[in-house]
């Protein structure tokens, strides 16, 4: 069983870093992570890892002087040494004009994100679902690949200003590939499932519905890549919202002029049903009310009925504007963007996806894609991928044939304005920020979305 | 780190079938700027032990950010108990290949620690470099970043392997973006991506020229402004270096880890279309073509002494005048499939299980000398400096954009295009390469974020390549 560490224990911790900051302001991120993962592959499991480390980093400031240094030493001699480092780096930097300094003390709503019975999942539960899992996909012949993590995690967030923010959160993730037999390319299945309460998962019906897939995906047929009209399910979608979210939802992005927002605010980027926000708040996962930072989150409504409304943004890049964080700043870390939407969810829309598939008289149902990249073009949001573990040919609005994979290439932009049909309900998408935040996204039906390439002739 | 072998004492105290100790400590300063202002300065510390144990036949680990002997030793426990925990689902026992076991050390060669250079002569450079970046009006963003790395590891076992290292890694690079209206462009030097890393010093830092290469990379960005997009058809292209580099990594590095091949990685990063039975008759490329694997290329981002499990550093051949030759293994595929292992068994840090990574995977220089090749090459493009890359889960199919294509007319690069891409098939692509130039334009480029593994763990890697020609390839704008 594992056990929080405490707000107590991280506050005391960075009292006594500030006490020792040479009088400059001080800003300390606490991030716990203790992450068990049970990996399976050939039906057997053969990976069962668990490691419970914690990192602190520590940025202080005189003035516009900065220094940032961290480590995950977390002894009173790690975190001197942590501090002497960031103290040197500011004597030594340059000036960062325009840096906002750290963030004022605020009150943060409170969210549930901490299930202590996931807490205490350990390898015995994990490896129970795995070997389930396997007993499901040995019923229908099939070759099963996956794995089962779960997390406990714990963010706390000081500054010499008096912010003082600490959470607690569990999560688990699921995913599983069931294969028709072993080699270079059997077909396959894929469904994955992501929350904070494992107790309550569904894992039987994920697995069962990664088999369900695998038993369709038999006996593919080629065909020649070309615009088709498509349904793509929550986890194909998921993958284009994710790179749209690197490339395009923060204010940096912005101001470089690579986001496909830069110079479009207030005009129609996507079709009129589409809806994307930020809400820490009212998604079925909860999400972390303050960023890292200490700045409360703000609920954002990025895309409202297809025009360009809001992106994220830190303090920095918020003064550069003079403007507030929206309160999604990553702070001294060494994330990849300086803000960026942990909670995004898509509106949902009317259809089931039944309903969705019926009204293609001759397209595709993708099921995921693999390696999308989305820096072909940021601007016009060109991505590229492959359909993976099951897409099928529809005709008539009845699924015909399984099909080998396709690349597509296409904008997102243009391909989010022919979106014909959007799912009733939201599923929870696993991306690689999904413990501290959520990602809900319905399947949807986009009309002649542009497949360019086959595996395996010519592409 | 004198308190690893106490880990090896208990586990052979607690009767393992075998057990390892691996001890990392990194130290890593990063400088950060950003439209010419420094941005951030950081130092990282990440330091701990993890420990590996085969116990009843299966594989459990653990690991603990502590070097205090009671805390490697709880640590050693665990991971004992993790694998008596999984032998209870084991479908057959693990076995190790035989290997020889090593005492020694090894370390980085390095003329200019980059940890010694003073911080505002680092600055400095990179102010210098986007001071230039931004003399244009239609200059609106820069980046530019310099990245030390120290990485000391003792390794031990329970066979008796006791080896000591200190790695070194060194890297710089800068990108600007230009803007006209709508149209936003980006050049990067020396590669996209971050620029380039060596398993060098500050040295390589100095030879890589940033600054001289400032005005013209800014030059190009603004000039792709006005650039057509490049019309789709089936086309001669040249790729540059640090393009090929990429696509030696994608479609060839991939697919040769073993543990793709045996499917371990299938739910995430995928399989393996070279399958064992095409070994020594798969076509992977024309004549020309000849890639190797090897930890002991000078300067490479995968030059090491000895892997994470104690294996010496060798080479071996990949492909061998177009036939697919090798894999890359472990000591496990060694007992499980005969491959030898050969150095590739990487963790990132300690808190991680090696798993097979990539080393040093290099396209062989051709003979061919660049201004020749161009003057060969009319009507054909140059594609340059990766900006995308896709590639399906078994390797095959794959689609990279590039910043900047050329066209080559009279043995010069004249007209410019802007956001091309290219796409193919790995055997038809390779098969189609018919020149690669010579050593005088090789390089060993470094890419220090090839990510694989749940949890997702990032490898440090390198990929020797020279500009390469290949024919009739599928190009296009990027949409």
């Amino acid at each position: 069983m594992t056990k929080l560490i405490g707000k107590e224990r991280f506050y005391e911790m960075s009292d006594d870093i500030m006490k020792k900051c040479e009088g400059a302001a001080c800003e300390i991120i606490f991030s716990r992570n203790a992450r068990g993962l049970t990996r399976l592959a050939n039906s057997a499991i053969h990976q069962n890892v668990h490691i419970d480390e914690t990192g602190v980093n520590i940025r202080v400031s005189r003035g516009d002087r900065i220094g940032t240094a961290s480590t995950n030493l977390v002894t009173p001699t790690g975190l001197f040494d942590c501090l002497v480092n960031a103290l040197e780096i500011m004597k030594a930097s340059e000036p960062l004009e325009g840096f906002p300094g750290p963030a004022p003390k605020a009150e943060y709503k409170r969210t549930n994100t901490y299930v202590e019975s996931t807490a205490d999942w350990g390898p015995a539960e994990r490896a129970k679902v795995a070997l389930d899992a396997i007993a499901r996909a040995r019923k229908d012949g099939l070759v099963l690949a996956g794995a089962v993590e779960t997390t406990l995690a714990e963010i706390a967030i000081a500054n010499s200003n008096g912010v003082r923010a600490h959470q607690p959160l569990t999560s688990f993730a699921c995913n599983f590939v069931a294969m028709d037999g072993e080699g270079d390319d059997p077909p396959s299945g894929f469904a994955s499932l992501t929350g904070r309460d494992a107790e309550k998962a569904d894992f039987a019906g994920t697995y069962d519905r990664a088999c369900r897939k695998a038993v369709l995906a038999r006996n593919p047929i080629e065909i020649d890549p070309a615009p088709y009209d498509v349904v793509l399910e929550p986890k194909a979608l998921s993958e284009l919202v994710e790179w749209f979210n690197y490339t395009a939802l923060s204010a940096r992005e912005v101001q470089d002029g690579m986001s496909p927002f830069a110079g479009r605010f207030g005009q129609k980027i996507t079709g009129e049903n589409f809806t994307l926000i930020d809400d820490a708040y009212g998604s079925s996962i909860a999400g972390v009310p303050f960023d890292f930072e200490g700045v409360p989150r703000q609920t954002l409504t990025l895309i409202d009925h297809g025009v360009a409304n809001a992106v994220a943004y830190s303090r920095f890049s918020a003064a550069k504007e003079g403007k507030e964080s929206t309160g999604h700043g990553f702070g001294p870390g060494s994330m990849p963007s300086d803000a960026m939407p942990l909670n995004l969810r898509l509106l949902p829309g009317d259809k089931t996806v039944d309903e969705m598939v019926r009204m293609l008289d001759h397209g595709i149902l993708v099921t995921r894609f693999h390696y999308v990249n989305g820096l072909l073009d940021p601007p016009n949001s060109v991505m590229t991928g492959m359909t993976r573990d099951g897409a099928w040919l529809v005709e008539g609005g009845k699924i015909k044939h399984a099909i080998k994979n396709l690349r597509f290439t296409d904008s997102m932009l243009e391909a989010w304005k022919r979106i014909d049909a959007i799912e009733n309900k939201c599923h929870p998408c696993s991306a690689w920020w999904a413990g501290i935040g959520s990602y809900e996204i319905p399947a949807v039906l986009i009309r002649k979305f542009t497949f360019t390439g086959k595996t395996g002739k010519g592409a | 780190m004198e308190h690893l072998p106490a880990a090896i004492d208990r586990l052979k105290k607690l009767g393992c079938d075998y057990g390892d100790a691996r001890w990392v400590d990194s130290r890593r300063e990063a400088v950060i700027l950003r439209n010419g202002k420094v941005e951030a300065v950081t130092r990282t510390v990440d330091s701990g032990v993890g420990v590996r144990v085969i116990a009843d036949g299966a594989w459990g680990f653990a690991g603990v950010a502590s070097i205090e002997e009671a805390d490697i030793v709880a640590a050693a426990e665990k991971a004992f108990e993790i694998a008596k925990a999984s032998a209870t689902t084991k479908r057959k026992d693990v076995k190790l290949g035989d290997v020889e076991i090593y005492q020694d050390s090894y370390e980085t060669p390095v003329e200019k620690d980059p940890f010694s250079v003073p911080l505002d002569r680092k600055i400095q450079l990179l102010t210098r470099v986007a001071d230039i970046l931004h003399k244009h009006p239609k200059v609106v963003a820069s980046f530019a970043s310099h990245g030390g790395l120290h990485i000391n590891k003792r390794f031990v076992s329970t066979e008796g392997a006791d080896i000591r290292q200190h790695i070194v890694e060194t890297g710089a690079g800068y990108e600007v973006t230009a803007k006209d209206g709508n149209e936003v462009q980006r050049r990067s030097f020396p590669a996209g991506l971050g620029g380039d890393w060596a398993g060098r010093g500050w040295e390589c830092i100095e030879e890589m020229k940033l600054v001289e290469n400032a005005e013209r990379t800014r030059d190009q960005a603004v000039e792709l402004l006005t650039a057509e997009a490049l019309p789709v058809g089936k086309r001669d292209i040249i790729i540059g270096a640090s393009q090929l580099a990429l696509q030696v990594h994608e479609s060839c590095g991939h697919p040769i880890e073993l543990d793709r091949v045996l499917g371990t990685e299938i739910s995430l990063a995928g399989g393996s279309f070279l399958q064992p039975e095409l070994i020594g008759k798969l076509k992977y490329g024309s004549d020309k073509v000849s890639i190797y694997a090897d930890s002991i290329s000078p300067g490479g981002l995968g030059t090491f002494g000895y892997d994470d499990e104690g294996v010496k550093s060798v080479r071996t051949k990949i492909i061998d005048k177009g036939l697919f030759v090798g894999y890359l293994s472990s000591r496990e595929c060694q007992a499980l499939m005969g491959y030898r292992a050969n150095g590739a068994m990487r963790a990132d840090g300690w808190q991680n299980m090696p798993l097979i990574r990539m080393i040093n995977i290099n396209l062989a220089p051709g003979d061919r000398e660049f201004e020749d090749l161009l003057a060969d090459s009319d009507g054909a493009l140059f594609l340059d400096t990766n900006k995308s890359w896709s590639i399906d889960d078994r390797r095959v199919n794959f689609k990279f954009g590039c910043e900047i294509a050329w066209e080559i007319k009279g043995g010069k690069l004249t007209k410019p295009y802007k956001n091309p891409a290219y796409t193919g098939i790995t055997p038809e692509f390779w098969n189609s390469c018919d020149a690669i130039c010579n050593e005088k334009y090789w390089h060993i480029w470094g890419i220090p974020n090839c990510g694989k593994g749940e949890p997702m763990q990032t490898a440090h890697v390198a990929h020797g390549a020279a500009p390469a020609r290949f024919r009739q390839v599928s190009v296009g704008g990027a949409s």
